[in-house]
């Protein structure tokens, strides 16, 4: 079988990828078995977080494009479900959450037949007229706002968000020559990601001012520009591998990337806050194991994809 | 030929649907137990409760696994009865005692239990208003009294009664919970039994927190 998304630069990243990340698990196996006592959590915590983003990603890409478009898909059923199973609903509700069910299939079909209009439009502009025609037609009608805006929202993360990373990765090969749709998507994933473990780790090391200070989430000043300057600089590096992109555009695209991620971050763990819902780091048993991990991601897709659209 | 059907039922759509089309957070897993004879006690909101459960144990305990079930309900026409009775494996139990007849409604129970199954059975009597523990029935007592040595497993499940309710064919997906609490045993009298399992059932409620449900 022969990958129709795979150009060489792309699985050269990947393989370096999966490398590392052995070489990271089998250190970390040694670190622990010399030393019992050290708090490996984190690192841990980050290490299964890569095991999970990385392997369906290189699924994606190595199967065919239908198979790749299914893979995303069945992501954001997942992910839908877990958030559906954190807001709070009423009973009267359950053929409204069938019917956002129904979106994921549509949504990822306009990608499949390549018709942008429609996957733009159809979860910002016709789900969100269509829905709330469901809950009166069951005629349930206090809680109205509250119930499609609570829906929409996890439409708009679940579904929207997550299809801009499908619709990346089967992009035909003329708009990248270096990677391909897929390098987009793993230069997109990859900064993402890196951004994420740069603010944890920054935040803690030298942070004191808060940028949020109502929110349960650590992010600095001091995090901020030292975690936003260095995906900047990775994206320099990575996008002369993965992409098209001009020196200016990568400087751009990094800052649209590291600040996307931020935002898309805050925003999140406002809406578990105010759902009562704890941001859960550890092993233990929760409902949003992966809407955790792609909080920023389901934000910063959108982001990029428009940003690669406009230049 | 019926065996062979159960156990394609269970791996093929039984799991697929349970672990992948809902998704389960099961507390405690360790406490369930390994061989018979023995006894889940859960709350009943859904039909999807026993999948979830008999999902809960390994396939080569399958062949062990019972569900107690109301004979009026799932013995009324010859497909149904054919599907509890040789694909989940029901043990059909006569919820009105018919007058006259000397029967006693648990003989089945018991055979099984002595043949080493592992029961599920739900106190409730039937599936209850969605997510909403109802009083328990006796009938478990009894059991109990007659098998002092089998271990009672109290299983409280949430989140199925929205999935599938009692009355609704449409199926919504949700991650569910099953949290399984300590064996408890047979106390001496009826009612020291069952305050204890309503009491354990209510604190296995409070593990974990809930999103509401109007």
């Amino acid at each position: 079988m022969k990958p129709e998304l795979a150009s060489p630069n792309v699985l050269w990243t990947l393989g370096s990828i999966l490398s590392l990340l052995a070489l990271a698990t089998v250190s970390k196996r040694i670190v622990q078995r010399i030393n019992p006592k050290i708090d490996l959590s984190l690192p841990a915590h980050y290490i299964n977080t890569w095991w999970i983003i990385v392997i369906p990603l290189a699924l994606a890409i190595a199967a065919s494009k239908r198979l790749s478009i299914i893979l995303f898909a069945f992501v954001s059923f997942m992910t839908l479900k877990e958030f559906f199973s954190i807001i709070p609903i009423r009973r009267t509700d359950r053929r409204v959450l069938f019917w956002a069910y129904l979106t994921i299939p549509v949504q990822y079909y306009w990608i499949s037949k390549d018709w942008f209009e429609m996957f733009v439009i159809f979860i910002p502009v016709i789900v969100f007229l269509i829905l709330p025609i469901r809950v009166i037609l069951i005629g349930d009608i206090s809680g109205l706002v509250k119930t499609t805006g609570v829906i929409q929202w996890g439409l708009m993360t679940t579904v929207f968000g997550i299809s801009h990373l499908a619709y990346l990765l089967v992009l035909p090969p003329k708009y990248n020559p270096n990677g391909g749709g897929a390098g987009f998507v793993l230069y997109l994933i990859l900064l993402n990601q890196l951004n994420d473990i740069a603010h944890t780790i920054f935040g803690k090391v030298l942070g004191h001012l808060s940028v949020f200070p109502n929110l349960r989430s650590q992010k600095t000043y001091e995090g901020l520009v030292f975690a936003t300057s260095l995906t900047v600089f990775l994206s320099l590096l990575l996008s002369q591998v993965l992409t098209p992109l001009t020196r200016i555009e990568s400087v751009l695209a990094g800052l649209v990337i590291g600040l996307g991620g931020v935002i898309g971050d805050a925003i999140m763990s406002g809406l578990k806050q105010d759902l009562g819902i704890k941001q859960n780091n550890s092993n233990e048993q929760t409902y949003t194991r992966i809407l955790d991990n792609m909080d920023s991601l389901m934000y910063t897709a959108p982001l990029f994809f428009y940003f690669l659209k406009i230049t | 030929m019926s065996t062979v059907l159960r156990y394609l039922f269970f791996i093929f759509i039984v799991k697929p649907l349970v672990l992948i089309g809902l998704g389960l957070n099961v507390y405690n897993r360790q406490r369930l137990p390994s061989k018979g004879p023995a006894i889940i006690v859960a709350n009943h909101n859904s039909h999807l409760d026993t999948l979830v459960l008999i999902t809960l144990f390994p396939l080569k305990l399958l062949k062990n696994i019972r569900p107690v079930g109301a004979a009026d309900y799932f013995l009324r026409n010859r497909f149904l009865s054919w599907f509890a009775l040789k694909i989940i494996g029901i043990i059909p139990i006569y919820r009105e005692v018919c007058p006259g007849t000397k029967r006693n409604p648990l003989t089945h129970i018991s055979a099984a239990l002595e043949r080493g199954d592992i029961l599920i059975f739900y106190p409730e009597g039937t599936r209850g208003q969605p997510e909403k523990l109802q009083s328990f029935k006796t009938g478990i007592a009894h059991i109990a009294k007659r098998h002092p040595q089998v271990p009672i497993i109290p299983v409280f499940i949430h989140g199925l009664g929205k999935v599938l309710p009692k009355g609704e064919a449409l199926l919504v997906p949700f991650i569910c919970d099953v949290v399984v609490g300590e064996h408890i045993r047979w106390e001496g009298s009826k009612e020291a039994f069952m305050n204890k399992l309503s009491s354990t059932m209510k604190e296995l409620a409070f593990k974990i927190s809930f999103p509401a449900w109007e």
